[in-house]
């Protein structure tokens, strides 16, 4: 496939997303990750083009985030996996990603939402510095210490209201999480 | 990360050290001194030998663990010195290096053309490795860290050249030093390729010492760019022989345990960094190490709801270090949480830098519920709102949610009255009477067993030593039938004598 008809594509399914038409997103991915792995950037190598992987690494996002609309979690987190080298060579490609932060909040609220504290911790503990002042970030880490700590009353706030959530994709956690900790509060009344 | 610092300080305080020496010693000439350092050098070369010749491990460790001592007084000259001393001729390809990297070229080369026609006697290869390890910590002293990393680029070459099993410990020590040069450029993960291939190699060549380093560096160097999964990946994938020496096993325990204290293992991590702790050289010379294990370890101790001793804060090795713990471990014993945030904010720089500050956010939930059970055990009875006011809780609800959180975690032992909104303490149980102390007592008796097996493993069994006591035994038997003989003859004067007496 010729350069040009993957550009078209991409420009597509970027469309597709912007339009809010997951299923449709869903449909254009597969075709076009293949065409990725014959452009030879589905992972990321120095040798690689890199004006292509900003391409490529977008082109990942959007399927991560459809991913979430589409409630597929583990389509969600192959993304991720597949999105995570490109991250670790920011510094090369250009222009940044707007959304690294989301993607990795999201993941975060993802194992917060499975009840898998530890990966949560490995995860958050690759960030440091970002925790605290990201407001994606930000998110999840707060939701996880009342969780721990046994304020479920701020978390119930935190999800249940749209003002305090920051994105929408958030929302769709909302009621895994309150399903999480009403499931704990019934043990005990 | 703490652990980059844990070996300068233990550089700091081998120079205080050095100094008091000094003094003591001043009487002594520069070139008295000298000498003295080429003599010890030069020992060394025997000990090397020994090791060689006897396949004797001991003895190789013995050298490194003077190197401490050895490399604060080493200069360029005792160098050279050495140099000439343990190759026959400048033009070896070792000694050409290290004279290079000395800048003593031109002295070497004048001889070069004379005796490279000259069939060249074989170095013995741990002289040849140990003399490279000496310039090593020489040019880190220095300093000149590219010059540093030039040099061990080419060393590492002549050390993969050799496949000798009497070479491990010294082999391990060359990759440290490598490693730790690499690092202080920031070549972190283009140095992990090398490093994986050459773990491959010692693990096929039983090369235990070397494979003990290696993976310790993989390991730091891991969790220095934050890569903890891939650190868990090689903790559990690859595994650790554990008749390294103690001081790399010291230091493999407390990468373990760091890797167990972030994913919330917290009991595995406790044990791992005792286990580091104990390990570890109970010196000034790793005082760093030591400093750097107790700070995690506190914190650990902390999260699993435990006190740390307050002994420990008073050591003169840790007072200072640890002063900043000291805050956060007061704030979590009495249970104040305004105390906590307070410390968290006046250290928070220290703990970024110590790698332990994502570990304290996580301590917050326990300062909460150390203040509960100390207000269960205080009062028999009380309001949600007392609590909230103590605790500084933002609402009476967020109260309540909280205690029903630390009765269901086992915390305290309470009911809440959700009407009236107080929190009831049941009566506290004898503790005699649960599995407490039984739970105590095993573990008291597992550290003794595992404590007597390993001191039975550690203890040495010298090559050969059997066939000198078999040619004991043989004597000995000879000596018997001399002696039955003896007897036998005796036997006949002794009755006579017998007689004699009566």
């Amino acid at each position: 496939m010729s350069q040009k008809s993957f550009e078209t594509r991409a420009r597509e399914l970027a469309s597709a997303f912007a339009a809010k038409d997951y299923e449709r997103c869903s449909h254009l991915l597969p075709p076009l990750k293949v065409v990725l792995s014959q452009l030879n950037i589905l992972v990321p190598l120095l040798s690689s083009d890199l004006g292509l992987l900003a391409v490529a690494r977008d082109i990942l996002e959007i399927g991560a985030l459809t991913a979430i609309f589409l409630r597929d979690d583990l389509l969600f987190s192959r993304y991720i996996a597949q999105l995570s080298p490109f991250y670790a060579m920011k510094d090369k490609i250009h222009p940044p990603s707007s959304n690294e932060k989301k993607l990795i909040a999201l993941r975060l609220l993802l194992l917060l939402s499975k009840n898998d504290i530890a990966e949560f911790h490995t995860e958050l503990e690759t960030l440091e510095d970002e925790a605290d002042k990201d407001v994606y970030i930000r998110y999840p880490v707060m939701l996880e210490r009342w969780l721990m700590e046994g304020s479920y009353d701020k978390v119930w706030k935190a999800t249940t209201q749209r003002s305090e959530v920051p994105a929408e994709e958030f929302a769709i956690f909302a009621d895994v999480s309150i399903a999480n900790c009403g499931g704990t509060q019934n043990r005990w009344y | 990360m703490p652990a980059p610092e844990s070996k300068e300080p233990k550089v700091e305080i081998k120079d205080e050290k050095m100094t008091d020496a000094n003094t003591v010693e001043k009487p002594k000439s520069p070139e008295e001194i000298a000498s003295l350092v080429l003599n010890d050098i030069k020992q060394n070369f025997g000990f090397l030998e020994k090791a060689a010749v006897n396949f004797e491990p001991r003895f190789s460790m013995r050298v490194l663990r003077g190197l401490g001592n050895l490399r604060r007084r080493l200069t360029p000259d005792i160098l050279v010195n050495a140099v000439d001393a343990a190759y026959p001729s400048p033009s070896h390809r070792s000694a050409a290096l290290i004279l290079k990297y000395l800048g003593k070229e031109v002295s070497g080369m004048e001889i070069d053309e004379s005796s490279s026609s000259s069939s060249t006697p074989a170095v013995l290869p741990e002289i040849d490795i140990y003399l490279l390890v000496l310039l090593q910590v020489f040019l880190l002293d220095q300093g000149d860290i590219a010059k540093l990393n030039s040099f061990n680029d080419e060393a590492i070459t002549i050390l993969r050249g050799y496949n000798r099993r009497t070479l491990d410990a010294l082999a391990a020590k060359m990759w440290f030093y490598y490693a730790h040069g690499k690092e202080l450029d920031k070549q972190l993960v283009e140095l992990r390729p090398l490093l994986l291939a050459v773990l491959r190699t010692s693990t096929l060549r039983h090369d235990t010492e070397t494979r003990a380093m290696l993976t310790t560096l993989l390991l730091r160097n891991y969790l220095h760019t934050q890569a903890i999964s891939q650190a868990h990946q090689l903790v559990l994938k690859a595994d650790f022989p554990e008749s390294a020496a103690t001081s790399v096993v010291a230091r493999y325990l407390y990468y373990v345990g760091r890797i167990k204290a972030i994913q919330l293992d917290y009991s595995a991590a406790n044990e791992s960094l005792i286990g580091a702790i104990r390990k570890a050289p109970q010196t000034s010379y790793a005082a760093g190490f030591l400093q750097a294990a107790h700070k995690l370890k506190v914190i650990i101790e902390l999260l699993m709801g435990d006190i740390p001793e307050r002994s420990l804060f008073r050591e003169t090795m840790y007072e200072k270090a640890l002063s900043p713990y000291m805050e956060l471990v007061k704030a979590v014993r009495i249970g104040e949480v305004p105390q906590f945030s307070e410390a968290i904010e006046k250290y928070g720089a220290v703990f970024k830098k110590d790698g332990t500050y994502m570990l304290i956010l996580r301590l917050r939930q326990n300062v909460i519920k150390t203040g509960i059970r100390m207000m269960s055990l205080s009062y028999s009875k009380i309001s949600l709102r007392d609590i909230c006011i103590r605790l500084h809780l933002d609402s009476e609800e967020s109260a309540e949610y909280i205690v029903a959180k630390a009765i269901r975690d086992g915390v305290i032992e309470a009911t809440i009255d959700h009407e009236k909104g107080f929190m009831q303490s049941k009566e506290i149980l004898d503790i005699y009477s649960t599995q407490e102390p039984n739970m105590a007592f095993h573990e008291r008796i597992k550290f003794c067993i595992s404590l007597h097996n390993e001191s039975v493993k550690a203890m040495r069994y010298p090559m050969n030593q059997h066939r000198v006591e078999l040619k004991n035994v043989e004597e000995a038997r000879e000596r018997e039938k001399e002696l039955a003989s003896e007897i036998q003859e005796g036997d006949i004067e002794d009755e006579d004598g017998d007689f004699d007496g009566l």
